[in-house]
């Protein structure tokens, strides 16, 4: 015992345990605590940043510390969504892992009481490399099947290929479910005397210690982990999802929490701590699937689609009734009771028993007040030094301050994987069940539509990895601004944010530098913005013998829209098209792949810097735009690939010549390839009267120019005549051809 | 000369497929059954004029990189 909490826990830990405890613990007490204090379960390194998140707003119905985040949009609806990383399982077994992260942020979204409506994802790979490619196509397919299995259509999906996603994808997976407001059930509501519910699939020794494994970096060694691996199975999870839908529909359970990481153990204390009371498990009475499981194996295991509940004693006949007509296997594996103490029982002899605020809330965490915000904002520079980053391998290069020609960046341009079109990924997926999408992946917005409230909901979902390698703190800043305009571009103020924040060690002091940067950034966001956080993730340790990722924090905004099903779409007819703002190259996603591939290196490179009281000034006046005009004029956001991919995917037509005004104040390479802050394209067809320059008179506005019959060519004095035709043939014809493998045995 | 290629879910790995079989009999009232399994079965059949050392290696390569996955299954090559 001596040697295995040696193993397991840190001094501090050890410590800490058993001057909780007053003794040695037993061997369940220390499988529980190995979980609970994890860095997945424990949030060791990152709680000291995390707790300084604003999350407060009167239109939050649950926030940080539940199963998802709901916010009420209206008397009659309200919305819960979650981000979710699985970027470890995804990276040892790409398709299980992919697929058994999508089942798990279903359930948190309808463990909540909520329907979920719609999935989302952000995927980083390296698919330049086979092992990377080979991740991605199996990554994809488990996130389709899973979603097809069950009926949850993928409305939307992010994809990126960076060298320091080479080992390590990140896999991150959003859903978004719809409810009544007043149907929002907690994990914190248990009552004194009510039973511990579980029911879904046996326990078996699949994912054991997966909560641990999370925190271990991949190593060729972690590669043969193989039993760490969970097998999804989403008919399973289907009936699962059913079967709780009417279980609170029903009124019957008093609080509700999934098995996710730290299965039974990280669940009913939860349950339990949450609601301020104690708890009795009877591990006996679990349903088991491996014969000869330990308790410490019970206690850990990770087997997907479990779910535990509590229900009042007078209430238990009408859970079995349901339950028996799904047909689900249950089982009633404990009691709730006001001890405060968590105990376990296995073959009749306690195993453990332990506070909960010790067990749950004991972890001793860093303590990084020593960074002052002023430390975080200066944060590292790392446009040019990036040892430790995976793949890049910065060449020696006297001509670095070289700047790329227009034809280097349209070669760039259409020779990387960035720009191509996403269907590869979202046409997998069935996007259009329940028929509630507007648009869908692909299309610039994502706007769902509750027929029921006549209500759309646009969201988003960003992260730019580039701008927050180079410096977390103003790259984040840069991506926040990024994601709010894609917001503000589909009619949504957004109403919450939820983040899943991608980083390596947190054992290197510059990863907790960067983390701290990072969440500085989203402080002052939602600060200035009134956008509170309403849930989140971390996923440390994203690094393997080649290196780290870079820091990727990705975020997920959710608003109420005013545009509905009859907003304007361009079609194809003529008009003029308006620029907000002042894009630089150097400050463009493509400046940043172009550099990369030349030189392995960012140098050069820029991250936009922000104002964000400037950005929601600007947002207000296009949603007063839209909110007067939604049917006569489109808003566009300018992000990754600049305007000329705006311009590509939403207005080259083989009958039309976009043509470009006289004397504008921009190189080509900037108007076309550069991003920067508060930048938006404004078309306004022609028959329409609105008139976008005294809409915002307050801002940078150009009239940069207008589309006419022609030839499907980009024309302006500034620039020989570009035919726009295989620009937009490649935008159509995704990403296939990247990742076309030949099989070699 | 022809291989058999037998592939099965590792031990302790889900097999949802025999788990809602099993559920099924149960429903049935098919009782006493502890646990369900099942092992896919390949024939590979080679043309004339490979030499078994050739053919072991290819059979062996397939199995491992097209049929099986080697994280959740285990497979047995075995001559016919």
């Amino acid at each position: 015992m001596k040697r295995l909490i040696d193993q397991i826990l840190s001094a501090h830990q050890k410590e800490a345990l058993l001057r909780g405890l007053g003794r040695e613990p037993t061997y369940a007490e220390l499988a529980m605590v190995s979980a609970m204090w994890s860095e997945h379960c424990g949030y060791t390194h990152s709680r000291h940043f995390l707790k300084q998140l604003p999350r407060e707003a009167a239109h939050v119905l649950a926030g940080p510390g539940e199963n998802a985040g709901i916010i009420r949009v209206s008397d009659d609806l309200a919305i819960a969504f979650k981000i979710e990383s699985h970027n470890h399982p995804s990276a040892v077994v790409p398709y299980q892992g992919a697929a058994t992260g999508v089942g798990g942020i279903l359930r948190d979204i309808f463990t909540m009481g909520a329907e979920p409506v719609a999935l989302m994802n952000s995927l980083h790979f390296d698919i330049r490399a086979p092992r990377g490619k080979r991740i991605a196509e199996h990554v994809v397919d488990g996130i389709a099947d899973y979603g097809n299995c069950t009926g949850i259509p993928t409305v939307a999906g992010e994809y990126s290929s960076y060298p320091w996603y080479v080992d390590n994808p990140l896999v991150n997976v959003v859903c978004v479910g719809m409810l009544k407001p007043k149907q929002v059930l907690k994990a914190s509501t248990a009552q004194p005397g009510d039973l511990v519910l579980y029911f879904g699939n046996k326990t078996g020794r699949d994912g054991t210690g997966g909560a641990i494994f999370a925190s271990l970096n991949l190593t060729d060694n972690t590669r043969e982990q193989k039993s760490a691996v969970q097998v999804a199975d989403p008919f399973m999870g289907k009936l699962i999802m059913q079967a709780t839908l009417e279980l609170i529909r029903r009124g019957i359970p008093s609080a509700m929490q999934d098995m996710g990481a730290a299965g039974i153990t990280c669940s009913t204390s939860e349950i339990a701590y949450k609601s301020g009371l104690g708890i009795e498990v009877d591990l006996d009475a679990v349903p088991v699937r491996a014969p000869g499981i330990t308790a410490e194996e019970i206690l850990l295991s990770e087997s997907q689609e479990r779910m535990l509940a509590t229900v009042p004693p007078d209430r238990k006949h009408l859970a079995e009734e349901i339950l028996n007509r799904y047909p689900l296997d249950y089982a009633w594996v404990g009691v709730i009771n006001d001890s405060f103490d968590m105990t376990v029982h296995c073959d009749g002899d306690e195993a453990a028993s332990m506070p909960l605020d010790l067990l749950v809330d004991g972890c001793p965490v860093e303590d990084y007040s020593s960074l002052t915000p002023e430390r975080l904002r200066e944060g590292r520079d790392r446009s040019v030094d990036l040892t430790g980053i995976a793949g890049l391998t910065p060449r020696a290069s006297d001509a670095v301050s070289e700047t790329p020609s227009l034809n280097d960046l349209l070669n760039t341009y259409q020779n990387t994987s960035h720009y191509a079109s996403t269907r590869f990924i979202y046409e997998q997926f069935d996007y259009e069940i329940n028929q509630r999408t507007i648009g869908g992946p692909g299309d610039d917005h994502t706007l769902l539509f509750d027929p029921e409230s006549k209500r759309a909901i646009a969201l988003t979902v960003h992260a730019r990895s580039p701008w927050t390698l180079q410096h977390a703190y103003r790259g984040t800043r840069a991506v926040l601004a990024a994601a709010f305009r894609r917001s503000i571009a589909a009619g949504a103020y957004p109403l919450g944010l939820s983040n899943c924040l991608n980083f390596p060690s947190p054992e290197r002091e510059e990863t907790v530098i960067d983390f701290g940067g990072t969440t500085l950034a989203m402080t002052e966001f939602c600060n200035t913005m009134e956008i509170p956080v309403t849930g989140g993730n971390v996923s440390f340790y994203n690094e393997s013998d080649v290196g780290a990722i870079a820091p990727t924090p990705v975020f997920v905004m959710v608003g109420k829209s005013f545009l509905g099903p009859d907003r304007y779409r361009y079609t194809g007819g003529t008009g003029t098209l308006y620029l907000v703002g002042a894009p630089r190259l150097q400050a463009g996603d493509l400046y940043a792949v172009w550099r990369l591939q030349r030189d392995g290196t960012l140098q050069e490179a820029q991250v936009p810097e922000v104002d964000f009281e400037r950005e929601h000034e600007l947002g207000m006046a296009l949603l007063r735009l839209y909110d007067e005009h939604a049917e006569a004029c489109g808003v566009y956001d300018v992000g990754k690939g600049g305007l000329f991919k705006r311009l590509v995917e939403q207005f080259a037509r083989p009958d039309r010549d976009i043509l470009l005004a006289h004397g504008l104040p921009w190189r080509p390479e900037d108007l076309l390839f550069g991003e920067g802050p508060c930048t938006y394209l404004v078309f306004v067809p022609s028959k329409s009267s609105v008139d976008v320059q005294a809409h915002l008179a307050a801002f940078e506005v150009a009239e940069i120019a207008r589309i006419a019959f022609g030839r499907g060519y980009l024309r302006g004095d500034m620039l020989d005549d570009l035919d726009l035709k295989p620009f937009r043939r490649k935008a159509d014809e995704s990403l296939e051809p990247f990742l076309s493998d030949d099989l070699t045995i | 000369m022809k291989y058999h290629i037998n592939i099965s879910v590792k031990d302790g790995v889900l097999d949802p497929e025999m788990e809602t079989l099993h559920r099924l009999l149960k429903r049935s009232g098919v009782k006493g059954i502890r646990k369900l399994n099942h092992t896919q079965r390949f024939e590979i059949d080679f043309e004339e004029g490979y030499d078994e050392a050739t053919a072991g290696r290819i059979a062996d390569a397939v199995a491992r990189d097209v049929l099986a996955n080697p994280e959740i299954h285990d497979w047995t090559i075995e001559k016919a």
